[in-house]
């Protein structure tokens, strides 16, 4: 499709709102990266200007700044937070997007009642809204000592459904059937056929998902709070550190700041590194059902 | 003969062989789903039944129900979180989506700098929520009172007076405009090049394309978008829970805001499960026909187009 010019009142009206609104995004990143740099009483001060002196040391001290308290007995540090919050983010993206992948695989190749029973469950699962939940199912986790236990936090990322299951579903339906055939008539295995002929075929949609996937879980910070409080991330520190006396550990906004920084940059750089597999990857039709 | 049994013979081994691979494959899965999803739900409706009675729940009729409404009606807190609710809902149905599908259509039109607006509108959908509040939160609670007192104003408490709401809603639309473009940009990429050729051709303005070519053709998603976007109704935050934590103002709170800190707030104890879920069950009730009659009437008299 060949550039579009700008003709109409409308158009050049919703350009320049655009760029506006662009603007107001940039502006608070360079804002905080400013105020990461400050002393603390210089951004109680002067919280618009320029620092006096650039401190980047922040970077270096913010490691031992910030932390988050665990009953008040354990102190959990940025480097062990950011591990909590990578494995926690890595584990939980792999296992969501393979079930989902195996899952949609079965019910798009192997059709029959069983197949179409689940296909029925996503499809209703997603149109009916069932809200409030959630006491029900720290009830259930607290039965299954699930409960502030990432092994079963991890077990519990074996779901299937959603848009995940429904990508996975028409990627496996656009798969010609006739590799499997052909792998079958020299003895193959259905496991041989799923695992050396099929995934190879989705590994750009199994890329692009488990990447979404990672960053969703990456950014969850309510999900530490909800699920597993004495195994904080990352993200779940910076929501405490804005309330003194809940738990995190903080030493002034510039500090937050650098935390907010430090938090968001491996995901822009993630983001701009893959950002056309990621916004190119996905698209749904409708909720026919 | 013989060979007529050994086929026989294959094609039950073969069928058997599927259903043992069928069978490891989703084992687990359903399993799992039985339970987190089927089972939550199920255990959502037995829960708002009983009460919690001395370290144990106990069998309670309906009496989360009648409490349930009598705070509807009285509680300020719940008719707070209801009217907010509303606005909120309302806020992302008429000024977000729109804007959403809008900047997305431009995106989709490669305007000057499209890429670049592509990235932007999208940053605040990659970063986490909590970064952005927080840089949101410190930012604004110290310009705007600089900016009421240039006016000649008194500088309000930003997050605590009646500025509050506003300040809300300026964020929820701020970064929720980049919410739906993914999926946008993927439903409009799908749009045959020759038909927007056509209206290329005719010379017809970006408006007009948008109305009679794009939107028709991309009427499935944006249901999509509306159909799912009724469950926020009950239960979104509005991002309230990032500014606040457990102790938000009370005429500020959601719905979702409002179960969620009852069941994970600073004061909540088992024995506010059974409320939460009885708030969620009546909720559903209300819910489940409102997303099936939007989701009958959009289809049947939304505009019909294939591709």
């Amino acid at each position: 499709m060949k550039k579009k010019t700008l003709n109409s009142f409308f158009s050049i009206f919703f350009f320049v709102l655009l760029i506006l609104y662009c603007i107001s995004l940039i502006c608070p990143f360079i804002w905080t990266f400013i105020t990461s740099l400050k002393q603390r009483l210089e951004y109680i001060s002067n919280p618009f200007g320029l620092p006096k002196k650039w401190l980047f040391s922040n970077y270096v001290d913010v490691f031992d700044a910030l932390s988050v308290s665990i009953n008040g007995v354990k102190e959990i540090k940025l480097p062990q937070l950011f591990f909590n919050g990578l494995s926690y983010a890595f584990i939980s993206a792999i296992i969501h997007v393979f079930t989902n992948c195996i899952v949609a695989y079965v019910v798009s190749k192997y059709p029959g009642k069983i197949a179409n029973i689940i296909y029925t469950f996503v499809v209703v699962n997603m149109i009916l809204p069932v809200v409030g939940t959630l006491a029900a199912e720290l009830q259930i986790m607290n039965t299954l000592r699930f409960y502030d236990n990432m092994l079963g936090i991890y077990l519990m990322k074996i779901g299937f459904g959603g848009t995940n299951f429904l990508i996975f579903y028409a990627t496996f339906k656009s798969v010609s059937w006739t590799y499997a055939e052909a792998a079958f008539v020299d003895g193959a295995s259905h496991f041989k056929v799923f695992f050396a002929i099929m995934i190879p075929m989705v590994v750009p949609t199994f890329f692009a998902l488990s990447l979404m996937q990672f960053i969703t879980y990456w950014n969850d910070w309510q999900a530490s709070l909800m699920y597993f409080p004495s195994t904080p991330t990352v993200a779940y520190a910076l929501h405490t550190f804005q309330f003194p006396g809940a738990g995190g550990k903080t030493t002034g906004v510039p500090y937050i700041m650098a935390g907010c920084i430090l938090v968001s940059m491996p995901i822009i750089i993630i983001f701009l590194i893959f950002r056309n597999k990621i916004m190119g990857s996905v698209s749904i039709g409708g909720l026919k059902g | 003969m013989k060979a007529y049994f050994k086929d026989l013979k294959a094609k039950h081994a073969g069928k058997k062989n599927t259903y043992i691979f069928m069978f490891v494959m989703l084992c687990i899965p359903i399993l799992f789903f039985c339970v987190f999803n089927v089972g939550v739900k199920l255990n959502s409706v037995l829960l708002s039944l009983k009460q919690y009675d001395r370290g144990d729940y106990t069998f309670w009729g309906f009496g989360n129900f009648k409490q349930v409404f009598y705070d509807l009606s009285n509680n300020y807190e719940v008719k707070a979180a209801t009217k907010n609710s509303i606005i909120f809902y309302g806020v992302n149905m008429l000024i977000i989506l729109p804007l959403s599908v809008f900047t997305s259509y431009f995106i989709y039109k490669k305007i000057p700098g499209a890429e670049i607006f592509k990235i932007m509108c999208y940053l605040p959908q990659m970063v986490s929520a909590i970064v952005i509040t927080l840089m949101f939160k410190y930012l604004v609670d110290k310009l705007l009172p600089k900016l009421y007192v240039a006016m000649g104003q008194q500088a309000p408490n930003v997050f605590y007076d009646e500025t509050k709401l506003g300040v809300m809603i300026v964020y929820n639309i701020w970064v929720g405009i980049g919410a739906n473009i993914i999926l946008s940009l993927g439903a409009m990429s799908r749009i045959p090049d020759q038909l927007i050729e056509v209206g290329e051709l005719e010379g017809i303005s970006l408006w007009k394309e948008f109305w009679q070519i794009t939107f028709p053709l991309i009427f499935p998603t944006i249901t999509v978008f509306i159909v799912t976007g009724v469950a926020g109704l009950f239960t979104s935050q509005a991002h309230v829970y990032n500014f606040y934590g457990d102790f938000a103002p009370e005429d500020i709170g959601t719905l979702g805001y409002f179960m969620f800190v009852k069941v994970i707030g600073e004061n909540s104890t088992p024995a506010s499960y059974p409320y939460a879920s009885a708030f969620g069950v009546l909720f559903t009730l209300v819910a489940a026909p409102i997303t099936l009659i939007i989701k009958y009437v959009l289809e049947k008299y939304g505009p019909e187009a294939e591709f």
